[in-house]
């Protein structure tokens, strides 16, 4: 192969490492269980894998057993528990400039939490969350939105790590670490109080959220973490099949090969990520803090046993 | 005749006085293993504190609670040791509809608690706590509220838990009943200031919070802040 030759293959390589917002990618699906479909704009909606690129204007619906998350390129992620909708209304995002990146981003109903990427953190008033009337402007890293429109259009939002300002046509309430908010619509929103004495259903998917495993939020290459998040969920299946049959070698095989493609592709995955990460800090960005629940020990305890945030309440002195 | 008569009316008696002391037995038993399940529920719940307990451990406990009403099923205190447990079990679940269920049965075990003791303050405190995690925010919570602050406001748990009432429900309260939190917020200082503190803090009310002077030193420099932006 000549000089002309090799370069052109390195430009199709390098194309190929381009930032998902050239190519129109927003994020991609980290990890699926259940029934999840997404639906660009008005087209038909299909069923969401883990790996599966999405684009601004995807709306993402959970099922009754359907649990979905997904991680933006910025490293902003969010995560949906059954009965939600999510919609994906405009995200864009630079590398190499802050000030030109924005997401909008809407909760239609049920439950989800995000956490904030490098756009929320260097260019906040270019990051908005929505539920039903609230306009969320967030302050910190990591918050779970509830909407139930059935339910007299009830909407709360709860601060696991940092602050947010709720906004709605009546007013606004500040909403800090540890706190939630909620409203109906055509209401003021109550003021903050601790998680400790929100409604039990809101406890509940906020411990439900809390557990759910998600990867770091820092920026990635769209296309080669999708890969990696599919050679995942592919090993995992093939790992669930060979144990199931212990004597299969086959399948153990099978599972053995699925590994190391998985081990292989977060590799690369994970050496573009930091990149990307790299270029993103060096053209002004902001590093986002880490969210809650986020270190191994925590990541592991709150699987088996969410742990709410403050004390117990109504278990002081006898006989708790 | 007469003497056979006297002898039968002394068997009869003895009959029914043994009927009676081994009723009187069975009773005592069923009290005393009702008794030894809720002590050792009791140990078990203290050993936790106000740590989030093991849910097989949680289990355990209920479990023994749940045999100790078995044997006694009115004995009040067993029922508002299940209610705690209950509502650490709904602080804990991951499914909404478990969560309201566990509330709604801690609720109903306070209110039968409060049947047979009446006078429990902190029970009536757990009730209206309750009603709030179920999200009904109404008359009956309020007034659950203020029977509590009526019979012992100094009742260990009793002001923190008020004061959590309290600030949850403050757009909701008439004057007197503010009164009574803003009372209990300078009992709850006097006690311990610095849970007083951090529950204010925790709903951001440091307006209730600077007049109290056993607070005024802890949220000194909230307190600058806020006669600054009043």
């Amino acid at each position: 192969m000549n000089a002309i030759g090799r370069f052109f293959v390195l430009s199709l390589a390098a194309l190929a490492l381009t930032p998902g917002a050239v190519l129109g990618q927003a994020g991609y699906v980290h990890e699926v269980s259940g029934n999840v479909s997404m639906q660009n704009g008005s087209g038909v909606g299909v069923a969401a894998k883990a790996g599966d690129t999405f684009v601004q204007g995807t709306s993402f619906h959970t099922s009754s057993d359907g649990r979905v998350a997904i991680k933006f390129e910025d490293g902003q992620l969010a995560a949906l528990l059954p009965n939600s909708a999510l919609r994906i209304d405009r995200y864009t995002y630079d590398p190499r400039n802050p000030r030109g990146s924005s997401s909008n981003v809407s909760l239609v109903r049920g439950a989800s939490r995000f956490v904030t990427g490098v756009i929320g953190s260097t260019n906040r008033e270019a990051f908005h969350l929505a539920a039903g009337a609230f306009t969320v402007y967030l302050r910190g890293t990591d918050i779970t939105l509830l909407a139930n429109p059935a339910d007299k259009g009830t909407q709360t939002a709860a601060v696991n790590l940092g602050g947010a300002l709720l906004q709605t046509s009546g007013g606004s309430v500040r909403v800090g670490t540890g706190q939630f908010a909620s409203m109906m619509t055509g209401q003021l929103p109550n003021q903050a109080g601790p998680i400790s004495t929100a409604p039990a259903a809101v406890q509940a998917a906020i411990n439900s959220l809390a557990a759910t495993s998600l990867p770091i939020n820092t920026p990635v290459v769209v296309a080669s973490s999708a890969r990696a998040a599919a050679a995942e969920a592919q090993a995992r299946l093939a790992t669930a099949a060979a144990e199931a049959a212990p004597t299969n070698v086959e399948l153990r095989t099978a599972a053995e090969a699925a590994q190391s493609a998985a081990a292989a592709a977060t590799r690369t995955a994970t050496r573009q990520a930091a990149a990307a990460y790299q270029t993103a800090i060096l053209a002004g960005y902001f590093a986002p803090a880490t969210p809650a629940f986020s270190s191994p020990t925590q990541q592991a305890s709150a699987a088996a046993l969410p742990e709410p945030r403050v004390p117990y309440l109504g278990c002081t002195g006898s006989p708790c | 005749m007469q003497a056979m008569g006297r002898h039968s009316w002394r068997r009869a008696a003895s009959i029914a006085a043994m009927v009676l002391l081994a009723a009187l037995a069975i009773q005592a038993a069923r009290l005393g293993i009702a008794d030894a399940y809720e002590r050792t529920a009791r140990l078990e719940i203290e050993r936790w504190g106000n740590r989030p307990a093991n849910p097989q451990n949680l289990a355990r406990a209920t479990d023994w609670v749940t045999q100790s009403l078995r044997y006694a099923p009115h004995n009040p205190s067993a029922l508002e040791a299940l209610g705690g447990l209950q509502l650490r079990q709904m602080h804990a679940a991951t499914d909404p509809q478990l969560a309201v269920a566990l509330a709604r049965s801690a609720y109903s075990n306070f209110r039968l608690a409060l049947v047979e003791r009446p006078t429990a303050a902190l029970n009536w405190a757990r009730l209206a706590l309750t009603k709030l995690y179920l999200d009904e925010r109404d008359e009956a919570l309020l007034s659950a509220l203020r029977r509590s602050l009526e019979l012992g406001p100094r009742d260990l748990g009793v002001p923190e838990l008020v004061l959590h009432l309290g600030m949850a429900l403050w757009p909701r309260m008439d004057a007197d009943l503010r009164r009574e939190v803003v009372r209990a917020l300078g009992l709850s200082a006097l006690r311990d200031a610095e849970t007083a503190f951090a529950i204010g803090k925790s709903y951001g009310r440091f307006d209730l919070m600077c007049d109290i002077n056993a607070l005024r030193a802890l949220a000194a420099g909230a307190c600058e802040q806020f006669h600054k932006t009043e």
